[in-house]
């Protein structure tokens, strides 16, 4: 071995002298670790001229615990609710990224009812995220109604996935080889129930709500637009890239699960402001209910897991990413021939998504500032790890 | 091979009502086996026939770049190895290429590869052709240091901060390499196989509730 990590010692303190420039008036004004809006632990340290912002350093890592290290300890199976607690508020695509992953390394084949299983599970989680990003983004704005709204018909998800998983919030529902356990032909029809329902009437609810709302449109329209060539440069992916005018979605890029026989479209935005991101969620709502439709009636009857091999030689590596609701969910993994991974990197959108904040908030009054954190949704447990 | 045959053909299930030498009934034997590698390559083994389309770009980037290795895998991902000191221009060529274009950077990270150094690993995708690239280098463990991305992706900034902090590559000439999920003053980096935590252990204490007592 080459190299060791030095002994633990005391750093060394100095003291920095002040060198503020004291004829600007520029002030400097830290927003968070535990500010309401931040969703999260996230501190902006912001530069500010009077109201608008010149310049605003995101600080993160208040929820870091290493789970990349973690997970070299760890069996593959054992690695799946620790990826669960990354995107919180989307467990179901993280375990569909790793459990993807590591079929593809194994070679194993999956059940196509465990298949459709995944889609019914993946987009119903798509809808309860979208609605905290949609239900926190407004409350941001001052619209405490509609976060109500928006608990209630989560609740219902929740509760469908509750039954199956046994679990509210971390499901560890989809596993390495298929899903966890079948489902019984109520539940189906119950989250049948729930789809139509959601699609007639609590959908339009929203929009007779917030988005038709003067004041709403005020807030939103032309604020920290991002241009499709950002976008792009900056590695934005998910309803930010869409936002912004680029038709990029991995499921009908990269398909999988089957995604591909399903028929949705791909919203996408014009202007890429804060607005556009804002609509583009609420479009995939419907995109999901439609597909979620679909996949109940080709439902197909038979097992939920594959057999799994009895001794895990995995090997090789492989870079397996899906359209979860923040954007592209990337799990890079690399085995050695054992049954741990020698290495995992966990590409979570969000932490790519915080970048763009220096780059869109300049110039912006500081009350914007919450509705880019807003229109960006992120969340924090995938942006730390 | 030949003997392997010979030997699942061995493995044959005994025939219809057999018995064994007590007269029970004999199971037949497991036909499944752990494949060779040879025989079940996995996603990142090299494919000889690329579709149209990859071989294409592999000729491409072959006459652009002499001397860089090349080669598509079985998942229909590009692999281009090289050095550190061509790190920025093959970057560049790939990403300002008319028939290339990967404008996109998915994925910045670091494997520590023990003695072998640290191995930088960048995915790179081509939104309008959808074409898929890995990207590596390797750099020595005594001097882990590689040229920086940001010029040519400025998505690559947290990225590169991330493996910086974890795995302690150092990015020669990004604009602002600060250490970005740990705290400024932490020593060491994490994500090195040698890597020992020398914190002294926590002073907390879990008893169950029968045995506090009241």
């Amino acid at each position: 071995m080459a190299t060791t990590s030095p002994p633990a010692q005391a750093p060394d303190v100095r003291v920095v002298p002040d060198e503020q420039d004291r004829s600007s008036s520029h002030l400097y004004v830290s927003m968070g670790p535990q500010h309401p809006s931040t969703h999260g632990v996230l501190r902006l340290k912001a530069r500010i001229d009077g109201e608008r912002i010149v310049d605003v350093d995101p600080d993160i890592g208040y929820l870091h615990r290493c789970f990349e290290k973690h997970s070299e300890q760890l069996t593959y199976p054992q690695i799946v609710p620790y990826t669960d607690r990354c995107d919180y508020l989307a467990a179901i695509n993280n375990e569909l990224t790793f459990a993807l992953a590591v079929e593809k390394l194994l070679g194993l084949e999956v059940p196509p009812r465990a298949q459709y299983l995944r889609v019914i599970t993946m987009e119903l989680q798509r809808i309860a995220s979208h609605l905290i990003a949609f239900g926190t983004f407004a409350m941001d704005l001052g619209a405490t109604t509609a976060f109500l709204y928006c608990w209630r018909e989560r609740e219902s998800i929740i509760n469908l996935l509750e039954e199956i998983s046994g679990a509210r919030m971390l499901f560890h529902y989809v596993r390495i080889g298929g899903v966890r356990n079948d489902v019984t032909d109520d539940w189906l029809r119950r989250v049948r129930a729930f789809v139509d329902d959601f699609i007639s009437d609590k959908l339009p609810q929203y929009h007779r709500l917030i988005t038709g709302n003067r004041l709403f449109v005020r807030r939103t329209k032309g604020i920290a637009v991002l241009t499709p060539e950002d976008a792009i440069a900056w590695g934005a992916s998910g309803p930010v890239l869409r936002g912004s005018g680029v038709a990029r979605d991995l499921r009908k890029v990269e398909p999988y699960c089957g995604i591909e026989k399903y028929d949705f479209n791909v919203p996408v935005g014009e202007n890429g402001d804060v607005f556009d991101r804002y609509m583009v969620r609420m479009l995939e709502m419907e995109e999901s209910a439609k597909i979620i439709k679909q996949a109940l009636e080709g439902i197909e009857a038979g097992d939920v897991m594959a057999p799994l091999p009895r001794r895990w030689k995995v090997e090789g590596e492989t870079y397996v990413r899906t359209e979860g609701p923040k954007g592209e969910v990337g799990c890079y993994l690399v085995g050695d021939g054992s049954d741990k991974p020698y290495r995992l990197h966990w590409r979570a959108p969000s932490f790519v998504h915080l970048q763009l904040i220096p780059v869109i908030s300049k110039g912006l009054l500081i009350a914007d500032l919450v509705a880019v954190i807003g229109s960006l949704d992120p969340v924090f447990g995938e942006v730390d790890r | 091979m030949a003997d392997e045959e010979k030997e699942l053909q061995s493995q044959e299930a005994p025939a219809e009502g057999s018995r064994g030498e007590h007269g029970e009934k004999q199971r037949p034997a497991r036909r499944t086996r752990t494949p060779k590698k040879e025989e079940a390559p996995g996603p990142h083994d090299t494919l000889e026939d690329l579709p149209g389309e990859l071989a294409r770009a592999v000729e491409r980037i072959r006459a652009g770049l002499p001397g860089v290795e090349v080669r598509g895998r079985r998942d229909h991902w590009l692999e281009i190895r090289t050095e550190p000191s061509r790190w920025v221009e093959v970057a560049t060529f790939l990403r300002d290429d008319p028939e290339l274009r990967f404008d996109y950077l998915a994925l910045l990270t670091g494997i520590d590869r023990l003695d072998d150094g640290f191995e930088v690993v960048v995915h790179l995708n081509a939104l309008t052709s959808n074409l898929r690239l890995i990207l590596r280098t390797q750099v020595p463990r005594e001097e882990p240091v590689c040229p920086t991305l940001t010029g040519v992706w400025p998505g690559a900034n947290w990225h590169e901060r991330e493996a910086y902090d974890l795995l302690g590559i150092r990015f020669e000439g990004h604009p602002d390499l600060r250490r970005i999920l740990l705290k400024e003053d932490w020593v060491g980096h994490p994500l090195r196989k040698d890597y020992i935590d020398r914190r002294p252990p926590r002073k907390i204490q879990v008893k169950a509730d029968w045995e506090r007592r009241a």
